[in-house]
């Protein structure tokens, strides 16, 4: 009868010390994600240029705009226009902070014209302008690419949208921060 | 036992979310069909360019049908949802509705949730006909034949935002038995349906 007294204290306290381990298991994993400072972005994160400006089209070049810094809140237009040689826009991509977002823009209607409705993806004649925004709380930094070709391509679609997933939003356990 | 089987069963949940949330599925069924509603008519699948993203990346695309199979029966046009597939599991996709204002535009965002760089090459279901929504003018049950070549009217082009535009025009026709025809014309390439 004692003898099972002991064994069951024994079980207990073999419980207790699993569930300490676990648990500093736990805050061990977790402690990275403790450490960084509040905000959704890694601001020192940067989206590679990935070369889908030109997405295998032949004698397609590509242009590099000025690097742009975008300021915390804030939203800037970058453009880059093909040239002469080559005149046709066949897509674009960028290199960026993960704590921006940038979308291609309409281009401005010419002054006295009208906007045209169906030319909402910003790819017109020989130039790309899109709009970069800091949703971040450092200042970001963009650089346009444009795939530019000397004959008309054959473009089935089009790059609307870049940005990052927020790299603080989530852990690797999957829960909110 | 059963605190060492909690134990368990909790990691093998966390492991089963991690699995859903690194690695959603993409869609299942072909990107013309089956769906409940039917599969889409005179269908067939276009494969887009391959299109890289970085990992833990955002990106929106607008994708065209074009050829002699110029429409996507998106959800604007159509009751069908999700004709288009992506290969590769590292992918979530969401379609944008209000974006696809042209019978031949797909709109979607796809995040890569994978930590590497990652291709993708999306499916879209582009058909012959077009989608119900769209307004054609008139009725049809009928498949597709060439040009009967009667009296055109009500001409309009239809064009994508890319440089060059995709685009297709469509009209109807009437002949002199009074049998009337909607048609489409993409790449030089003519084809009609005959109202009902």
């Amino acid at each position: 009868m004692q003898a099972n007294r002991r064994d069951a204290r024994r079980n207990d306290r073999a419980g207790w010390w699993c569930g300490i381990l676990v648990l500093g298991l736990a805050l061990a994993a977790a402690a990275p994600a403790l450490a960084q400072k509040d905000g959704l972005y890694d601001e020192g994160r940067v989206l590679e240029h990935m070369r889908n400006e030109c997405r295998g089209t032949p004698d397609c070049m590509t242009v590099e705009s000025r690097d742009r810094r975008v300021a915390v809140g804030q939203s800037a237009i970058v453009r880059a226009h093909c040239p002469s040689s080559h005149p046709h826009v066949v897509g674009w991509d960028t290199e960026q902070s993960e704590h921006l977002a940038v979308t291609a823009l309409p281009p401005k209607p010419q002054a006295g014209a009208a906007p045209d409705p169906e030319d909402a993806g910003s790819l017109v004649a020989s130039r790309v302008l899109v709009g970069a925004t800091n949703n971040g709380d450092k200042v970001g930094r963009v650089t346009l690419f444009v795939g530019c070709s000397a004959g008309v391509p054959k473009v089935t679609a089009t790059l609307r949208h870049r940005s990052g997933v927020p790299s603080h939003h989530t852990t690797f356990s999957g829960g909110p921060r | 036992m059963p605190k060492r089987f909690g134990v368990l069963l909790a990691a093998s949940l966390v492991a089963v979310l991690l699995a859903g949330l690194l690695h959603p599925s993409p869609a299942q069924a072909g990107p013309c069909g089956p769906y409940f509603n039917g599969d889409i008519p005179d269908c067939e699948p276009q494969v887009q360019a391959p299109v890289s993203y970085g990992g833990w990346e955002t990106q929106g695309w607008a994708y065209y049908c074009t050829g002699d199979h110029p429409y996507y029966w998106g959800l604007s046009y159509s009751n069908y949802a999700g004709n288009y597939t992506w290969d590769n599991s590292c992918f979530s996709g969401i379609q944008n509705e209000f974006f696809e204002d042209q019978p031949n535009k797909f709109d979607a965002t796809f995040t890569n949730w994978c930590l590497s760089t990652q291709s993708i090459v999306v499916t879209l279901g582009c058909s012959k006909q077009p989608p119900p929504g769209y307004g054609a003018a008139c009725s049809f049950s009928g498949g597709p034949v060439g040009d009967p070549g009667c009296t055109q009217s009500n001409a309009q082009n239809h064009c994508s935002s890319t440089n060059p535009p995709v685009c297709f025009q469509t009209f109807s026709e009437t002949c002199g038995d009074n049998s009337k025809y909607t048609c489409t014309i993409d790449l030089l390439v003519t084809w009609c349906y005959k109202c009902d």
